[in-house]
């Protein structure tokens, strides 16, 4: 009889040659990129091709924690809360040339220069809350704020934000002539990235290839690209054919592929993201003043039924949203939150008890109204996606099962943006994926005039809130801050739903390439080269 | 003929620049804006206002009507809003994408209808003609994304022969001729079945109607060969229906179709139009209305002089 050794299958990081992506991979849908200037990347998948060239200072992980390892700064200090000093780590452009604290100042000078335009304007209160930035040394520099801040709000929000530009190749452009050249290989040819563009064809890819002076982790891969696809189908069509290796996979097909072994393919659930999808009500408007009414709010809240939508609709893929922080955040989770206690929750008779108690009685034809007022409203729908759709559907069944007439019109998203933005009275409701930032701090989102306040939600007791919570240390004044907003209710949360790729089976790492904000980590994918090895 | 085709081009700009003025009109007072395109969630009023006034979108509409025929004159199409790129490049890039899948399109479907259409008009009343004529009347009521996407699941998805859209094999650094050809082949396909369906009726029709005549029945009486009657006659009168319509599809060459493309992802100047519509960047969907404009003309004042050509009679004086 022979005897084999036992044999034991390590698994090393193989080369994956051409890796072929769609864009978009755990965001939402695929779009064009048209931009890689971290200034003006106007879309959520340009800001993403933009950072593999011009990484922030700060690389946030999947815990929602600064990954040093990962990032350009090696240290934030303040001793008053005022004055940052940050340290950066030796790093050098793709031209050899040193990174220096002064490819920050570059930066923030354009930054300032933009104003509104920017594109990351108002997060962490840059540019307006900095009073001065100043060149301490080649690798450090030191952000003076115009007020005491919240430092872990600073950081987390601000800082995070920044990046080094290359100002010894920059600097000869005007900024309408950066703006010109957004999309222009060549003028992108100096990097501290850990990829480099190689070159992009208008309506078809645009292909990224290792910065061979990354000084970070090594790529395992000669080539990224990014095919630019439009639309679910072509996407999922993709993968299966074997021209892509990865494809957002919608939840109506998604029982299709994971209850079933597709040859080639796996389908890969990402970890919860910090964006957040809401219904947004207007505020402005007379015809729906019935929303000023925090019964109402929480009547709406406590009549949807969040675990089904996650169950039926999102097949588990999915988190309960009462509040304005991820579950997944337990760092800034309340400890009463963290046991799953909110303000809210799926309550349907509760919602009838609310209703009644704010004085709304059914009518006829069964809708609550109150001195001839009908709870009822028009709820915009960006049109096109039937994940969508389907979400609103059920929504508007559970409204409609405690006597809230929700009526859903489809319109195209920026038409529904321009009329939001010129006629804020003109409409009823909407529904939205809004950004968190990395700290939730409420103040993009819920403080009376902020850019994502579409609906206009005035509360001068949550902006009290929202400014301790940027303003003092310590967890407190975010406990108190996300305790209120879940009372409150300025928007109606709906389930986190999670982004399900669907991966051809050679690349791996995808987990991990993707971090909760949607930014990616390349040096994450790898293929496998089986290695047989006796022990 | 040169003083018809002047006074022929003449008499159309005049349709051209009313089509471009309602467009460029309609357009721009739809609600909505490239703003709001590129700011998104951000858009506040001051935020459009802010990007309105970068793109010169805050000037009245009558100087910036104005400002777009001035730049045409000077050789200019604009400034993409949302590509960031000059529309005339732009359209450069995608026509050229469009020239080559339009054009296999039309030259492979024109030799079948033909092919078709001789059998059909030889074969009338017989099976050939009626199978013919039944695969006619399936194809032409079938939509093209109906077409588009069984032809990507059985020969993409199901069989893996073909690839399912784009252009050219992305994991190739330098891919060959073969890479277009092969991401050509269900996009000229779909279009072809399409075109052929329509195409071959007409011509079918046509030729039936010919070999009816009495030049046909006296060339025969006069015992000429059918394939000399049927080659050197019949072919050439029942061919100016066929060119006429092809004079009509000419501006398709260019700017393509939006539903093929956009099933595909294939990146031509319909899908490019599609997507402008609805980022509504004006530039590029004003050029392409243009394009269309003017192709229309062009197409129909060739059909006619082609078909002088086929048939002296048809005078155009």
């Amino acid at each position: 009889m022979l005897l084999v050794a036992p044999f034991a299958q390590a698994q090393v990081k193989g080369d994956c040659g051409t890796i072929v992506f769609p864009t978009g991979a755990g965001q939402t849908g695929s779009d064009d990129l048209t931009s890689f200037s971290p200034l003006f990347a106007d879309t959520a998948y340009n800001q993403t091709a933009s950072l593999l060239l011009y990484p922030n200072l700060l690389w946030i992980n999947r815990f929602s924690e600064i990954d040093w390892s990962r990032s350009l700064a090696t240290a934030v200090t303040t001793t008053d809360n005022t004055t940052f000093t940050i340290t950066m780590r030796p790093w050098h452009w793709s031209d050899g040339v040193p990174v220096t604290a002064s490819d920050v100042a570059y930066a923030f000078g354009i930054i300032k220069q933009l104003g509104p335009t920017w594109v990351g304007y108002g997060g962490g209160g840059l540019p307006y809350i900095v009073k001065t930035l100043k060149v301490l040394g080649p690798l450090q520099f030191q952000v003076v704020t115009v007020h005491p801040v919240n430092a872990q709000w600073f950081i987390y929000n601000g800082i995070s934000g920044l990046a080094p530009l290359p100002e010894h190749a920059w600097k000869r452009y005007t900024v309408d002539q950066q703006f010109q050249s957004q999309s222009t290989p060549s003028f992108f040819d100096v990097v501290d990235g850990p990829l480099k563009l190689q070159s992009i064809a208008m309506g078809l890819d645009a292909v990224f290839v290792p910065n061979p002076r990354w000084e970070g982790r090594k790529m395992h891969f000669s080539r990224l690209v990014f095919k630019f696809l439009q639309g679910d189908g072509a996407n999922v069509q993709g993968v299966e054919s074997g021209d892509t290796d990865d494809s957002e996979l919608p939840t109506d097909l998604f029982l299709q592929y994971a209850g079933h072994k597709v040859p080639g393919l796996y389908v890969v659930i990402l970890p919860q993201s910090t964006y957040e999808n809401v219904i947004n009500l207007n505020f402005n408007n007379p015809k729906t003043a019935f929303f000023h009414d925090v019964r109402v709010r929480q009547a709406m809240e406590d009549a949807i039924d969040q675990q089904a939508i996650i169950h039926n609709l999102q097949h588990g893929n999915g988190d309960l949203a009462f509040g304005p922080v991820a579950r997944f955040q337990t760092q800034f989770l309340t400890p009463a939150m963290r046991a799953g206690d909110y303000p809210v929750g799926y309550d349907p008779d509760k919602s009838r008890a609310l209703l009644k108690a704010a004085g709304y009685t059914p009518g006829p034809d069964g809708i609550m109204q109150k001195a001839g007022t009908r709870l009822s409203f028009t709820y915009l729908e960006e049109s096109g996606t039937d994940a969508i759709t389907e979400l609103d559907e059920i929504i508007q069944a559970d409204l409609g099962k405690v006597g809230i007439d929700m009526r859903i019109q489809q319109m195209e998203f920026n038409q529904m943006l321009a009329l939001m933005a010129s006629h804020p009275t003109g409409w009823d409701a909407t529904g939205t994926g809004q950004s968190a930032p990395n700290y939730p701090s409420g103040e993009g989102n819920y403080e009376t005039g902020a850019f994502q306040n579409m609906g206009g939600y005035s509360n001068p007791k949550l902006d009290k809130l929202i400014n301790e919570n940027i303003s003092q240390q310590g967890l407190g004044p975010l406990f108190a801050y996300e305790t209120y907003v879940s009372e409150q209710q300025p928007v109606i949360f709906t389930p986190r739903e999670r982004s399900v790729l669907l991966v051809n089976d050679r690349i791996h790492g995808m987990g991990d390439f993707i971090n909760p904000v949607g930014d990616y980590a390349p040096d994450q994918l790898y293929c496998t080269a089986e290695e047989t090895a006796a022990k | 003929m040169i003083r018809v085709v002047a006074t022929r081009l003449a008499s159309s700009s005049l349709s051209i620049v009313i089509l471009v003025t309602l467009v460029f009109f309609m357009v721009h007072l739809t609600p909505g804006g490239p703003a709001y395109s590129i700011l998104g969630i951000k858009a506040t009023a001051a935020s459009v206002a802010e990007v309105n006034a970068r793109l010169g979108l805050d000037a009245p509409l009558y100087r910036q009507y104005g400002l777009w025929w001035w730049h045409l004159a000077h050789g200019q199409l604009g400034y993409s809003y949302l590509l960031s790129r000059p529309v005339g490049s732009l359209l450069w890039q995608y026509e050229i994408n469009t020239f080559v899948f339009y054009t296999a399109s039309i030259v492979i479907s024109t030799a079948v209808s033909i092919l078709l259409g001789l059998v059909q008009g030889v074969y009338y009343g017989r099976w050939p003609a009626r199978l013919i004529g039944g695969l006619q009347l399936a194809f032409y009521a079938l939509p093209p994304f109906f077409v588009a996407a069984i032809l990507v699941l059985w020969f993409s998805v199901g069989l893996r022969w073909l690839p399912a859209n784009g252009i050219t094999n992305l994991r190739a650094e330098h891919p060959g001729i073969g890479s277009y050809v092969a991401h050509l082949v269900l996009p000229v396909t779909t279009v072809t079945l399409l075109t052929v369906a329509s195409l071959s009726r007409y011509f079918g029709e046509a030729v039936q109607e010919e070999l009816g005549k009495d030049y046909v029945r006296t060339a025969r009486a006069k015992g000429v060969s059918f394939s000399a009657i049927l080659f050197g006659h019949v072919l050439r009168n029942a061919l100016r229906p066929l060119v006429t319509i092809l004079g009509l599809s000419f501006p398709y060459i260019f700017t393509g179709g939006v539903i093929v493309e956009s099933v595909f992802n294939y990146p031509g100047l319909g899908w490019l139009m599609w997507r402008s519509a609805l980022s509504q960047d004006y530039p590029i969907l004003i050029a392409i209305v243009l394009i269309i404009g003017v192709l229309t003309v062009l197409g129909n004042l060739l059909a006619d002089l082609v078909n002088s050509v086929l048939d002296p009679r048809a005078s155009y004086e």
